[in-house]
């Protein structure tokens, strides 16, 4: 009887701990994903800013010379010999006999250089060539660097001052039909010719300071000093420089464009598309936001209207955002760009100005996809201010608009700024609606320049989150997505994740604050 | 005073410029709604044809004799009459109502027969006396000129007969000329490029000949009969019809021909593979409903599905193009000689003046019907749900069929519910109801802090990771699917004997992450293991189950979508169950356990009771949410418009369609208003979820 009783006792002592356990590996699993994701993420975007280091992989096929190549790799020699072994083994299969040799070294001597349009070589360093006087000596190439900078300086000036002014005049001059055999018209161009003739002096000068590297295929490479972005030996970098690489490639991440088909550079033109967009959002949905919910929350009576406005937000939460993107294509930028074109800027119909998707329609649809983010987050900041507060100040004789703007708004604003900070979270990592109203790949320019008006607001613009989205949609495996790519994901994930937890600590601040009251 | 008043005017105002912003968020929601419906409604009406932007161009025809034809052609969006006769091509604008026929070139090449014809569109061929036929093409540009295209010898042309119908298809370079006559009639089916001089096949005197180019095949068609053959090859099908054949027609893709008989009713076959052969296989058979004159002509415009049909009495008839639906009968002026249909523009040829109509509401062929229920393509073998938009050429029916997105939507939501749900309540019930307060304040916000990553992040992991790496190690994943039932039944038992020893120590509080790294060991475990064992044995090729396993591809699959789509919505179905778990009142617990009831029995008999339809509240939130998810499905899936719920093939879903496809639908085409439809169709669904979700958990209210 005792040992019945026991073993059910045990049977649901069992019970319970296997439901516990259930219960609490669910957990885990969402935990650990979110923790392997952030893993994955950092650990891959993390790559493209370390530097690489240079092998030798001399292979040798069986009945012919050994095939020479110099690579560059994240991975310690034995990883990329593994990995090379596994690639060699894919493709030969069975066929053992044909199956070449290959011996993979550290090649401390090589060079790394990398071009000012992204493209990287791996060599033996040659000579250094200075206008006639080779030099050999690597060290005199700061000196050179800095001549040339003077020399493209000097070339920049006379394009600018010079050269721009001339054609501008006989642009004019051809424009009106004035006789090239004019007096005028000679000396200009005669000039013209002179100040291109010293324009081109400079450049040959430019062009003739080259380095030369000798590439793994025996071919002397040169390239002239001007296209250096960065020259030096991987292999040899002590832990401090690894540490300025890293640092300079930070930099250059942040304030470069994507170059090499996104495979290189930065992506600054995409932070700053994010940047303005957002900005651009916020400015709109702000005061629509944060005054709808006063309205809300302090005057509206208690009636069907408000219960209509009611779900009209709560619904505005939950509807799919492509569809506002469907919805920004239709009226924004087909409807109010299309009558936009159509009054003012119809002389260069049928092409769009404003009638194309670009910075400001997005702007304004996500404007409209954050605007119920906006109003819950300042209802509840003034949901949070106590009534009798209110009682107070309105007992004092003050008016409801006073008691509003000096009392509860000033208690309430934290609400509202978390309001913000997640509508911006939300803009800066949402995709589907941006590619339909004006987030594109790669865009020519920025939507600011110098050109007037200088805020180019119906130019389509880069957004982080449409980068990578591209990167990986033309790419579809690990191997081939560019570390670029990652540490793309890697950025927007952290500007995420700070919004998100700012909004969290204002929050609980704000609760703090109000449970003392 | 007056500063009082100053003050109650800015407190009057201010009341009304916030209530104006209140109702603003109204007019903004409703604007949503308003616009996106009235963008689809041009599907919900029926096409119509306008006479009030009608022209009516009184002209005096060219005299004619027998050898001349004329032809109406639209360029550019203005319509030509190109004149052939007496070797000359006159070519002249339909431009202003009042000036009539506008002459614009005339060209005259070298020939000193007669004999001249025309083809469809801006081809004009010409044969000259020593039999040489030359075809030239119309360029219609601001200057119009002749180019010649082709030229080859017809050695044993019959010199009588004269060309009725020819035409050419560049493609495969074939061309195709029918000369009626007297006794015996006869055709050639000729290839541009071979250099043997082109065939001629005679046919009956009573028998006529339709091409259908692209597949290479003739019908030879008398009376009620109709055959299809290659060229000078024996019959492979006779069609029987059940009344003489007035005429035949086929459409500009080759691949469907209709006939109209008795000029009473019209038949509609379709061009279909069976085993290696072309054959024909009847689609519709409509009663027309016309008298009994001639029908003029029968054109059809593939890329909005529609059949435009007139008789000499000036009866037309529109009709959809595949299901044979009569849209619009209207009746025009009688005594008509020809017309010509051009996207949207019908022009009427009458014995002196041409009459141009233009077509309303095209899209409103589109109806429910054909988008939800399976239609009858050409070339297809049977009724199917297809969704295929890109008519990349005019030859194409786009078809727009719904089932196959609504499909993958719901096939991506509810897989990724099944993945998300068992997550989500287990890790609800867990802070909730098991953990302690500080356990809980660390946890939820950590899984609400996955609910904030952008869905363009876990695509981004799940197309570039999860897909290759799912297909790469699926052995071992399924060893691992396997045996976890086992691994959590050992883990329960050595937290059954930690828990009753250490139950009071501060070990407790990290039951959590003991038991994950138990697990999350044991699968490692298990992984490397398999791996091992398939390194090491040769069981990938001798076992038939594991070989089945690893010859399935599971990249770009729905079960891929389904891992990638659920993590994304466990965290928002989490969020809401844990909030209505934690608020079923203490009271309500602790009368259960006072009652003798076991924590589990607690659970389900009581907590899981209470808050139930608040669960459902949040189930259904969340299966909203993956339905109108779109970076996800878009980027992970291979976005194939596929009509089954097969777990190993690819879908599209309604989201990633549109963002996929609106971006190059043309303004006001049939696309666009069916994309703004499913946008609806979208819209409306979340809003009934919603609105059933927000009164599920108002009714939790109301009952405490």
């Amino acid at each position: 009887m005792s040992l019945k009783k026991s073993w059910a006792e045990y049977q649901e002592h069992f019970k319970q701990s296997l439901v516990e356990v259930l219960v609490m590996l669910s957990c885990a699993i969402m935990l650990v994903s979110l923790a392997a994701m952030f893993l994955f993420v950092g650990g891959q975007g993390v790559r493209y800013f370390l530097p690489m280091s240079t092998y030798q992989v001399s292979t040798y096929n069986p009945g012919s010379d050994a095939i020479i190549e110099y690579r560059l790799s994240h991975q310690s020699a034995q990883k990329l010999a593994a990995s090379i072994e596994q690639k060699i083994n894919i493709q030969y299969g069975d066929n053992a006999q044909d199956k070449p040799q290959f011996i993979v070294s550290e090649a401390n001597h090589l060079y790394l250089l990398e071009t000012r349009n992204g493209k990287a070589y791996v060599g033996e360093f040659v000579k250094l060539l200075s206008d006639e006087s080779i030099l050999l000596d690597l060290s005199e190439l700061t000196n050179i660097q800095t001549l040339v900078q003077t020399l493209e300086q000097s070339l920049k000036d006379i394009q600018n001052e010079k050269l721009q002014s001339l054609h501008r005049d006989i642009d004019g001059l051809s424009r009106r039909n004035v006789d090239k055999n004019t007096p005028v018209f000679k000396r200009k161009l005669d000039e013209f010719e002179r100040w291109q003739g010293y324009a081109n002096d400079i450049n040959a000068q430019i062009q003739n300071h080259r380095i030369y590297l000798e590439l793994a295929s025996d071919e002397q490479l040169s390239i002239a000093v001007s296209d250096i972005q960065a020259l030096y030996q991987p292999n040899q970098l002590t832990w401090i420089e690894s540490i300025v690489f890293m640092f300079k490639k930070v930099g250059t991440f942040l304030s470069d464009s994507p170059k090499q088909g996104a495979t290189t550079g930065g992506v600054f033109p995409a932070i700053f598309g994010t940047l303005l967009m957002v900005i651009i959002m916020a400015v709109v949905v702000t005061p629509f936001g944060a005054i709808a919910a006063i309205y809300l929350h302090e005057y509206a009576p208690k009636n069907r209207v408000t219960s209509m406005i009611r779900i009209s937000v709560s619904n505005m939460a939950a509807v799919p955002s492509v569809v506002y993107g469907v919805f920004g294509l239709g009226f924004f930028v087909y409807g109010l760009g299309g009558s936009i074109d159509s009054l003012l800027y119809s002389d260069r119909l049928p092409s769009p100005t404003f009638g194309a998707p670009g910075l400001l329609w997005a702007s304004l649809t996500m404007g409209i996809l954050t605007l119920p983010v906006v109003i819950v987050s300042t209802e509840e900041g003034l949901r949070r201010v106590p009534k009798n507060l209110r009682a107070g100040a309105l007992a004092l004789g003050a008016t409801k608009y006073e008691t509003i703007r000096r009392v509860v708004l000033p208690m309430a604003s934290p609400g509202i700024l978390t309001g913000i900070i997640l509508a911006i979270a939300r803009a800066a990592g949402e995709v589907a609606p941006l590619i339909l109203v004006g987030a594109v790949k790669f865009a020519p320019s920025l939507p600011i320049d110098s050109e007037f008006p200088f805020m180019h607001l119906e130019r389509q613009f880069m957004h982080l989150g449409v980068f990578i989205y591209d990167g990986a949609f033309h790419n579809q495996t690990e191997s081939q997505v560019s570390s670029l790519m990652f540490a793309s994901c890697m950025l927007l994930l952290l500007i995420v994740f700070l919004l998100n937890i700012s909004a969290i600590i204002l929050r609980n601040s704000l609760r703090k604050k109000y449970e003392r009251l | 005073m007056s500063k009082d008043k100053r003050r109650y005017r800015l407190d009057y105002f201010f009341s009304r410029f916030v209530t104006g912003f209140g109702f603003f968020v109204l007019a903004t929601f409703a604007t949503l709604i308003v616009h996106i419906l009235l963008n689809a409604a041009p599907l919900f009406q029926s096409p119509t044809v306008s006479f009030t932007g009608s022209q009516s161009f009184e002209t005096k025809m060219p005299e004619k004799n027998s050898s001349v034809m004329s032809v109406v052609s639209k360029f550019n969006g203005k319509w030509y009459v190109i004149d052939t006769q007496q070797c000359q091509v006159k070519v002249n604008g339909l431009f202003h109502e009042s000036k009539g026929l506008t002459p614009i070139k005339e060209f005259a090449p070298n020939c000193s027969r007669e004999l001249l014809s025309y083809a469809s569109a801006n081809e004009i061929m010409m044969l000259r006396d020593n039999n040489l036929l030359e075809v030239f093409s119309l360029d219609t540009d601001s200057n119009p000129s002749l180019r010649l295209d082709s030229s080859f010898k017809m050695s044993n042309f019959a010199s009588q007969s004269i060309p009725a119908l020819w035409e050419i298809n560049k493609r495969q370079s074939s061309i195709f000329i029918f000369m009626p006559n007297g006794d015996e009639s006869a055709y050639v089916w000729h290839d541009i490029k071979s250099l043997k001089p082109p065939s001629l096949f005679k046919v009956n005197a009573d028998e006529k000949v339709l091409p259908l180019m692209p597949i290479a095949h003739l019908l030879v068609w008398h009376s009620s009969n109709a055959n299809l053959l290659p060229a000078g090859k024996p019959a492979t099908q006779t069609i029987e019809y059940e009344a003489n054949i007035d005429q035949m027609y086929a459409s500009p893709s080759g691949l469907d021909a209709y006939a109209i008989l008795d000029n009473q009713s019209l038949v509609k076959h379709t061009v279909i593979n069976q085993d290696g052969q072309f054959a024909l296989r009847q689609v519709f058979e409509v009663p027309l409903g016309l008298e009994d004159t001639k029908t003029v002509k029968l054109k059809t415009d593939l890329s909005n599905n529609l059949l435009i049909l007139l008789n000499e009495q000036g009866q037309l008839r529109l009709l959809n193009a595949i299901t044979g639906d009569i849209e619009l009968s209207i009746q025009v002026a009688s005594d008509v000689v020809d017309f010509n249909y051009e996207n949207g523009d019908i022009i009427i040829q009458y014995e002196s003046r041409f009459s141009q109509h233009s077509l309303e509401d095209i899209q409103g062929v589109i109806n429910l019907d054909m988008l939800f229920s399976k239609n009858d393509y050409s070339a297809y073998p049977a009724p199917a749900y297809v969704w295929q938009t890109s008519a990349s050429s005019e030859f194409q029916t786009p078809k727009f069929s719904l089932v196959p997105l609504i499909i993958g939507s719901l096939k991506a939501s509810i897989l990724a519910l099944i993945v998300a749900l068992p997550l989500a309540l287990g890790a609800a019930i867990y802070t909730a109801y098991f953990a302690k307060p500080s356990v809980r304040s660390a946890i939820k916000p950590s899984i609400e802090m996955l609910e904030a990553i952008p869905s363009v992040i876990i695509g981004f992991i799940a197309a570039v990771w999860l897909a290759p790496f799912a297909e790469q190690y699926l052995i071992s994943i399924f060893a691992v699917l396997v045996l976890l039932p086992i691994v959590v039944i050992c883990i329960a038992a050595i937290h059954g004997y930690l828990q009753s020893r250490f139950i009071h120590t501060r070990l407790a509080t990290w039951q959590l992450p003991i038991n994950a790294l138990l697990m999350l060991l044991a699968v490692v475990f298990i992984f490397l293991l398999s791996l091992l064992i398939t390194d090491w044995s040769n069981i990938g090729e001798s076992s038939t189950i594991v070989q089945s396993v690893s010859n399935l591809t599971l990249s770009k699959t729905a079960i891929v979508v389904s891992l990638a789509l659920g993590v994304a919505i466990a965290p928002t179905i989490y969020t809401l169950i844990d909030d209505a778990l934690y608020e079923v009142p203490d009271g309500v617990k602790q009368a259960s356990f006072a009652l003798g009831a076991t924590p589990i029995q607690t659970l389900t008999k009581v907590v899981l009771v209470v808050a139930f339809p608040s669960i459902i509240s949040a189930i259904m939130l969340g299966f909203g949410r993956a339905f109108g998810e779109t970076m996800i499905v878009l980027m992970v899936t291979g976005n194939t418009p596929i009509a089954d719920w097969d777990l190993l093939s690819g879908l599209r879903t309604l989201t990633s369609n549109l963002a996929i496809e609106l971006q190059e639908a043309q303004v006001d085409s049939t696309l666009y208003h069916v994309l703004f439809l499913t946008a609806a169709v979208l819209f409306v669904f979340t809003f009934c979820v919603n609105t059933v979700a927000a009164m599920l958990k108002r009714r939790v209210y109301k009952d405490e």
